[in-house]
């Protein structure tokens, strides 16, 4: 049984790597503000939704979720700009992304 | 780095004293950190090991209420249940996700556990006896974690405060069903009202070492450096007094502490100290229940592999 195992490498013999998904939402007061929910592996896209449902929109707390197959880093830079646009979160961790890009 | 493995972390390269100082002041601050920033190699080993007793604790105490799905008084209580038991392990896949993000694949993590080389929480090393130790779990020992985990939300590692939005937001009802079992048995039969008592007794001593040995602030790195958390265990042991000793009075059920007392001089509850040392064995492997509960989850990791090896063949269905 593996959910996230280095050894499932692409290549290896043994079943097929799960692929991992990321889920974002924009819910709540700060509707225009995209959130990192979390993330699920999945064999393909169909079971991540049905998974995705049951984690993150079980009790209809959220109006749209999105899934993104994660391919490189790209995803994460998402959540870069939603905190550089809110500096009430904290500005300051605008200022270490910018040094580390 | 693999995409498929969904392991992001940065590999801790050009760690000097003094990067490290700089991202400590940082911290400080009240700077946020995501996965894929720098961070010292300290950081992310507190944050791996944080997060992962959490990550267990979630999954095996949900063994104790699962216990007791068949054996729900009604239909309602044991849908409730059932929902309650689904989030806490989907509270333990969100951690696990974020342990997987900072390298430590879940199922090492899970490895780990069942074979008693990674902690989890000495509450759950317990069994839920009778219904109403469900609802003394669900409602007083979820009050104490959710008292720690609105302060974790307010830590430095960014991905676990969002995780934690979630947590914190289910903790809610958890605290509500688990009361509104307490109070339906205090409401009921003298039987009842004793069943609650009872389990109230037995909980007590371990609900007062929930949070934790009082380890003074500036003894805590994870406060002090990483601020992963902001609260002492001890502050945090307060509020929970504060919060729930009126609440359980209120039921007319009685707290079985000769030394508990509100000290209106210092603002601060007195109360009979745990025993921190038994306490800590629990976390090796040595508590009531330890065995039988590994050997559970053991059992369902071998039993259950077929779902996860049929589904990653799922890929090739059309």
């Amino acid at each position: 049984m593996t959910l996230c195992h280095r050894s499932m490498a692409a290549g290896s013999p043994g079943p097929t790597p799960l692929e991992v998904f990321d889920v974002f939402a924009a819910s709540g007061r700060r509707a225009a503000a995209i959130t990192h929910l979390g993330s699920v592996p999945a064999p393909n896209r169909a079971l991540a939704d049905i998974y995705v449902r049951r984690m993150f929109a079980r009790r209809h707390e959220q109006q749209t979720l999105w899934l993104v197959p994660r391919v490189d880093d790209a995803h994460w830079s998402l959540e870069r700009i939603r905190l550089r646009r809110a500096p009430c979160e904290n500005t300051a961790s605008s200022q270490l992304g910018d040094r580390e890009s | 780095m693999d995409s498929s493995t969904g392991c992001n972390a940065r590999v801790d390269q050009g760690e000097t004293a003094q990067r490290t100082e700089e991202f400590v002041r940082y911290l400080r601050a009240g700077g946020l950190v995501e996965v894929d920033d720098w961070m010292p190699s300290g950081y992310r080993r507190s944050l791996v090991r944080f997060i992962e007793l959490h990550a267990h604790s979630e999954y095996m105490g949900a063994l104790l209420e699962r216990e007791w799905l068949s054996r729900a008084p009604t239909l309602a209580r044991k849908l409730a249940l059932a929902a309650k038991v689904q989030d806490e392990i989907g509270h333990a896949q969100l951690l696990f996700r974020l342990l997987a993000d900072l390298d430590r694949p879940t199922e090492d993590a899970l490895e780990d556990l069942v074979h008693g080389r990674s902690k989890y929480h000495w509450f759950f090393h317990y069994r839920a006896e009778t219904w109403a130790d469900t609802g003394i779990i669900a409602w007083l020992s979820d009050t104490a974690a959710s008292i720690a985990q609105a302060d974790l939300a307010t830590g430095s590692y960014a991905p676990y405060r969002r995780a934690l939005a979630k947590i914190c937001w289910e903790e809610r009802f958890h605290i509500t069903h688990g009361h509104d079992i307490i109070r339906t048995l205090c409401e009921g039969t003298a039987e009842q009202r004793q069943m609650a008592q009872s389990a109230l007794d037995r909980w007590w001593p371990r609900l007062l070492a929930f949070n934790g040995p009082p380890t003074p602030r500036e003894r805590d790195p994870n406060i002090t450096d990483w601020c992963i958390k902001r609260l002492s265990n001890e502050e945090m042991r307060q509020r929970f007094l504060s919060k729930t000793v009126r609440q359980i009075q209120a039921l007319g059920l009685h707290i079985a502490d000769p030394n508990l007392a509100h000290d209106a001089a210092t603002g601060r509850w007195k109360y009979t100290e745990p025993d921190w040392d038994l306490l800590q064995t629990f976390k090796l492997g040595h508590g009531p229940e330890t065995r039988a509960w590994l050997a559970l989850r053991a059992e369902a990791r071998s039993k259950n592999g077929w779902v996860l090896e049929t589904l990653s063949r799922a890929r090739t269905i059309p």
